[in-house]
């Protein structure tokens, strides 16, 4: 067994919430995506319906093969495309940890230590998460069950102090370019949930696999997600409008940087760094982890842990080269490169995937 | 990385564990020779065997009138209550034994059946044809009897030596609640279980653990609550122990912990009899070690460092919030320093303006690194906390002065360090007080703090604490998850972790350790006014 | 084991790579040159002048040290210029002996004429650089800014403070108005509304020493100054934005016209609306105040239904008068909408807001505005009424 240990759902959903949430604490790049005005947050509301389509061919597969990550759905029974797939699926979560882990660099260098090299960040945060897959899934679990609660009431503490800032007239007028760049700001933000992946490599070690169980992960993470990822949404174009707010680098960050109240509560940077590197750390460190659990499944691996180190050094050699600048960053995470990249493989593969599995009539409840 | 140590450990002991088996040869005592029949013999070997042993007490005599049976006790002075040996052992053997002829009843008996039987007056015998383990009960405090032509000693229980009373701890201190604590001797200890927990199913086991000293060891738990797997798991631990002496239950937390590069605990250690019975109740096992107050519980969680006994006796909402300035005080301790430096040498944008100026004018012209005026302050203060424990207590007036002016007063008023951080370090060290049971670990986690913080500001200190934080859930004291129940999370068992909820709430055991035997009591016996009951 | 090893030599390597480099970011606070204030003003060639504040940390009082401070300024003044903005800071470090630190910086200030100029350009560094933070006050000087931070402040030994103090008491009269930067930026980016700032000058205090004063409101076209403000007209756009927070309104006694009576301003609210009929548009302010009488120079008594009643009228009468001035400078002097009428539209009317939006300038001016002011009065203080000396 290549990982022994096992998680419970509440674990898994808490796990999916905190990787979700670094983003728009960080970049929040739905901003700029369609309607690109006051009507993003209904954007965001609403990508909640599209998530849950562009899901389900994960989900079905996870379910039609309980005991199987996706990876090994590959080896099962697509042959040689299928070893193909599973590579491509390593890059893609290689790729995600190399993202976020760039992005946090990114941000520390831009707002709290612009002296410091980049690459220092990058290894900080590696080393951290190294030691962390080195220890396992259950290890990465049991750290999210503590760090979830503090990632979201950190959110919603700064979201409260900033209130009297708030206009609520900034998010008039609803609408204002009708419903179509609604549903399609809708449908480029849903293939930012990669954390669907998580689920379908993970779901095979959950303690309680039953096929009910994982759609009620699904629902209670997209429930959870939807009302903070709106929230912080609402509140960052409430209290800068939303063309300010655009013009934001890390717009949840310059929030924390306003928040001032009777002279003694103010100057709460020091939240958002509390909050946001936890937060990056589970992130990177799950989809560090998954490449390498991804890898070893498709070499028939019996440990995954020589794979860990020779990764963690692929990761921040990629986090440093993929991207030249912040700005080159910025171009690759909106929505016109990342939406078709993402949703190839969030919905793309594991469509195929069950679409062959039920032409071939591999898998199914009875097995 | 502290994981990764833990199990080059682990794999270490794993090799350590395989050439032990049987006793070593070293081991004055073997066992499995039998006591003779001859007399002479067993005189023989006890005079030989204790030679040189000045504390060592052989008495020869006879019993009887007509023909006189020769026998010997061997006990070692000090370790024997005198007056029941020589009234209720000698006196019968040597005097009653002439005065009253044996009467018809007794005449077709064995000599040493009818002393056992009708003359030694105590309590405590019994009969071993082993001879080591009748060197051995001789050398525990027991007195043996030897009897020409019976291959067999008697053992009897007349233990007796100078001995601490049961006193107050200095330590563990509580404004409410039994004030009694451990003593040296193992058997008192036991006893003050036993006073609390009046059940059969307290099972007290006892092993001797080290070659020369062959302390006893006693596992104490309460069947039926605890997990049989943990007991197990402990028993086997200690058996896999092969260490000279053992003076100290801090010997055998060494060999059996979990995590030994760990600078957390994965054993408690306690010297109050109520909070081992309290942890007994709640599925835990304790071990007593002959010679020390210091009981060990098994397994030992985080959370366990961040409750007292007297939680448990004060009112609920007290304790809670007590619970949570003792949380604080943890996160102070460890990070307070480290967050001082972060504010001063690199976020000075996070400090609010007129605390900020306050704090510049109080930099200003400090000659050292905010970092290492920290590193320095925090081992002057482990050298005071040092010297304050060791020194005489007539002494300890010294310590408070040289601490208190010179270092503080006297190094800010010659601008050598900060006034600001004699605060801190002061903060540091009251708050670490509050969390004494964690003293090691903090103090050494303190230091890397504010290194790291030192070297990379905020983003340093954060890695610090995730980095701890990993390397607390990756530890287990025996099965259990350390962090739990907050990590993995436990809603049910917050109830004693978040708050500390009313006993008649409390009504089933924590769920990591009791899961065996989860119902403390009854629930709905939340008190009110009569007439109140049908709410 | 090898991997181990490695791992083990990565540790020790990102160790010594921290001990040796570990003062990348690292600055000792008295490596600080602390800015509190800094001014902005355009030379005649083009170039940025600016010139910053800095606390003196040793003539700071440290508690319990005794004293404290020499009689010396507490803050010292350096000046520097240069193409831009950031040119102009980093070229004072070479006068500043310490680095500038921007973090604790509280006000900018800039000059009358580089406001006319446009401050777009000038006030990018303070958003774009990490250091200053969003919530400094952003001020206009009449005249040169470096005259408003050189001056002394009385009873603040850095005037830094004076001028946060300055703003913060601003709500007392409701006569000046309070901008931090990133509600500056809001005003700029938002469609259909343009940004005012808060003014500040010198006036001769009674023993001919210079002093602050918050005066008259920056008004911008986009961002160039335009004009200013006068205090009443400026009270009359906060009451449009329902931001007057407290101020005495004066109106003269009813039944004795040349005796005054101040009235204080407990709350108000204000609400905008917009509304195209026919394809005019009409913009209705609907003000709501709420007060006490808070002071009687006439000696009848105001406290019976009908003078009460009357009260309440001239009240509202200068609420919209205040109002009604500020809108006519806004609209007919210089066409700028301060007030976000056109953000109004734009909540309501979307789509003819698209048409309307590059026109706005010249529609702005011709728009009709309807002052709606709800006064009341609720509380007579202490005594009923002002006794007439016999």
């Amino acid at each position: 067994m290549l990982e022994g240990g096992r998680i419970t759902a509440r674990q898994l959903i808490f796990i999916l919430v905190i990787s979700r949430l670094t983003v728009p604490t960080t970049s929040l790049p739905v901003l700029v995506s369609p309607p690109a005005n006051q009507d993003v947050w209904l954007a965001g509301l609403l990508s909640v319906i599209p998530t849950m389509v562009m899901a389900a061919p994960a989900v079905l597969l996870a379910l039609r093969f309980p005991g199987l990550t996706i990876i090994q759905c590959c080896r099962l029974f697509m042959g040689k495309a299928g070893l193909v797939i599973g590579l491509l699926y390593i890059w893609f979560f290689l790729h995600n940890a190399a993202i976020s882990l760039r992005l946090s660099g990114e941000c520390m260098t831009s707002v709290y230590m612009p002296e410091t090299p980049l690459v220092v960040f990058l290894l900080g945060v590696a080393v951290i998460c190294v030691s962390a897959v080195r220890n396992g899934l259950e290890v990465m679990a049991r750290l999210a069950d503590m760090l979830c609660p503090m990632v979201v009431g950190g959110i919603i503490l700064v979201i409260g102090l900033v209130l009297k800032e708030a206009d609520v007239q900034a998010l008039q007028p609803v609408l204002e370019d009708g419903l179509g760049p609604v549903f399609h700001g809708a449908f480029t933000t849903s293939p930012r949930l990669v954390e669907v992946l998580i689920l379908s490599m993970v779901a095979p070690y959950l303690n309680d696999p039953k096929p009910r169980r994982i759609i009620w992960i699904m629902a209670w993470t997209l429930g959870i997600l939807t009302i903070m990822f709106v929230a912080i949404i609402l509140a960052v174009i409430m209290v800068f409008g939303a063309s300010q707010a655009q013009n934001y680098t890390f717009p949840f960050l310059s929030l924390n940087r306003i928040v001032s109240i009777a002279d003694i509560i103010e100057r709460i940077d020091a939240i958002h760094l509390v909050m946001w590197v936890p937060g990056i750390f589970i992130k990177v460190s799950v989809f560090y982890y998954l490449a390498v659990l991804g890898l070893s499944q498709l070499l028939n691996l019996r440990t995954y842990r020589p794979l860990i180190l020779p990764m963690g050094a692929l990761l921040v050699v990629l986090s440093v080269w993929l991207f030249d600048s912040l700005v080159a960053l910025y171009q690759f995470t909106q929505y016109q490169i990342w939406t078709p990249y993402a949703l190839v493989f969030i919905t793309g593969f594991p469509l195929l995937l069950w679409v062959v599995a039920l032409v071939t009539k591999k898998g199914g409840v009875r097995q | 990385m502290f994981g990764k140590i833990a199990r080059k450990l682990r794999a270490f002991r794993q090799k350590q564990k395989q050439p032990a088996g049987g006793l070593p040869q070293g081991n004055p005592i073997s066992s499995g020779q039998p006591v003779s029949a001859d007399l002479t013999v067993n005189l023989q070997q006890v005079r030989t065997l204790f030679s040189q042993s000045s504390d060592m007490i052989i008495r020869e005599f006879r019993i009887g009138t007509g023909e006189q049976v020769r026998a010997f006790i061997v006990f070692v002075e000090g370790l024997v209550d005198k007056t029941i040996l020589h009234g209720n052992l000698l006196k019968p053997l040597m005097l009653d034994a002439r005065l009253t002829p044996p009467n018809q009843g007794v005449a077709g008996k064995r000599v040493p059946d009818l002393i056992k039987e009708s003359a030694l007056a105590v309590g405590d015998l019994r009969e071993t044809g082993d001879f080591n383990q009748a060197i051995d009960a001789v050398l525990s405090g027991d007195t043996a009897l030897f009897i020409d032509g019976h291959g067999a000693a008697f053992l009897v229980g007349a233990r007796g030596w100078e001995a601490r009373g049961i006193e107050t701890p200095d330590i563990e201190m509580v404004v409410r609640g039994p004030r009694e604590g451990f003593t040296e001797t193992l058997r008192t200890n036991t006893s003050l279980l036993r006073r609390k927990i009046k059940n059969p199913n307290l099972k007290i086991e006892t092993m001797k653990i080290g070659r020369q000293t062959r302390t006893e060891v006693a596992v104490v738990y309460l069947k039926g609550v605890v997990n049989d797997k943990i007991v197990e798991e402990v028993k086997q631990r200690l058996k896999r122990i092969d260490i000279d002496g053992v003076l100290e239950s801090g010997y055998l937390e060494e060999f059996i912990e979990d995590a030994p590069f760990s600078p957390f605990a994965t054993v408690g250690n306690t010297e109050k009899p109520d909070v081992v019975a309290a942890k007994l109740l709640e599925g835990r096992v304790a071990v007593l070690v002959d010679g020390t107050p210091f009981a060990l519980t098994i397994p030992y969680l985080l959370i366990e460092s961040l409750q007292v006994a007297e939680d448990y006796y004060s009112r609920p909402f007290y304790a809670t919030l007590i619970r949570w300035i003792r949380l604080l005080s943890f996160f102070l301790t460890v990070a307070s320093p480290a967050i001082y430096v972060v504010l001063v040498t690199f976020h000075q944008e996070m400090i609010p303006t007129s605390l900020y100026r306050t704090v510049a004018a109080s930099r200003e012209g400090v000659p050292f690194p905010a970092a290492v005026e920290a590193l320095v302050m925090g081992i002057v203060f482990e050298i005071l906390r040092e010297a304050g424990v060791r020194l005489p207590r007539p002494v300890g007036q010294a310590i408070s002065i040289v601490g208190a002016l010179i270092i503080g007063e006297m190094a800010v008023t010659a601008g050598l360090i900060g006034s600001m951080m004699v605060i801190v370090v002061a903060l540091t060290a009251i708050s670490g007080f509050v969390v004494s049971a964690m003293s090691d670990a903090v103090a050494v986690l303190r230091l890397v703090l504010i290194s790291l913080a030192g070297a990379l500001g905020q983003f340093g200190l954060m890695v610090g604490l995730v980095g701890i934080l990993i390397h607390l859930a990756s530890l287990r004291s025996f099965g259990i998850p350390y962090l739990t129940p907050v990590g993995p999370l436990t809603v049910q068992d917050l109830k004693d972790v978040v708050i500390r909820a009313p006993w008649w709430a409390m009504g089933r055991r924590p769920r990591a350790i009791g899961w065996h035997n989860p119902v403390r009591q009854e629930p709905g016996q939340k008190p009110g006014p009569p007439g109140d009951e049908e709410k | 084991m090898k991997n181990r090893r490695w791992f083990c030599g990565l540790a020790v390597l990102l160790l010594l790579a921290v001990l040796a480099a570990g003062c990348w970011n690292r600055r000792e606070m008295d490596t600080l040159a602390t800015v509190a204030a800094a001014a902005i003003d355009r030379e005649e060639d083009g170039s940025v002048r600016i010139t910053v504040q800095v606390v003196k940390p040793g003539e700071i009082e440290a508690p319990g040290q005794g004293g404290g401070g020499s009689g010396q300024p507490a803050v010292a003044l350096f000046s520097s210029t240069g193409a831009t903005v950031f040119e102009a800071v980093r070229s004072m470090a070479r006068q500043s002996e310490r680095k500038l630190y921007w973090p604790h910086c509280k006000a900018v200030v800039f000059g009358e004429e580089a406001a006319r100029a446009g401050i777009a350009p000038l006030r990018d560094f303070f958003e774009r650089d990490h250091e200053p933070r969003e919530t400094l006050w952003v001020l206009v000087a009449k005249g040169k800014a470096r005259d408003i931070i050189t001056a002394e402040g009385q009873l603040e030994k850095i005037s830094a403070d004076s001028i946060g103090n300055l703003i913060k008491a601003r709500t007392a009269t409701s006569q000046a108005v309070g901008v931090r930067l990133f509600e500056f930026e809001k005003m700029l980016a938002g469609e259909g509304r343009d940004p005012f700032a808060t003014g500040i000058e010198l006036v001769t205090g009674p023993d001919g020493k210079k002093r602050l004063r918050l005066t008259d409101t920056a008004v911008f076209r986009k961002d160039g100054l335009v004009g200013w403000l006068g205090a009443d007209e400026t009270r009359g756009l906060l009451w449009v934005l329902g931001k007057v927070q407290s101020g005495i309104i004066v109106v003269s006694s009813p039944g004795e016209e040349s005796s005054r009576v101040s009235l204080e301003i407990i709350r108000a609210s204000s609400k905008l609306s917009s509304e195209i009929k026919d394809g005019i548009l009409t913009i209705t302010v609907e003000v709501q105040e709420e007060g006490n009488l808070g002071e009687q120079m006439a000696f009848g008594d105001v406290t019976g239904p009908e003078a009460w009643a009357s009260l309440e009228k001239r009240k509202a009468e200068v609420i919209e008068r205040e109002i009604r001035a500020a809108l006519r400078q806004a609209q007919e002097e210089w066409g700028v909408d301060i007030f976000g009428f056109g953000e109004a539209v734009r909540r309501k009317y979307p789509r003819e807001w698209r048409e309307m939006k590059d026109e706005w300038r010249e529609i702005f001016p011709t728009v009709t505005v309807e002052v709606k002011v709800k006064a009341k009065l609720r509380r007579v203080g202490l005594v009923q009424k002002n006794n007439l000396p016999r």
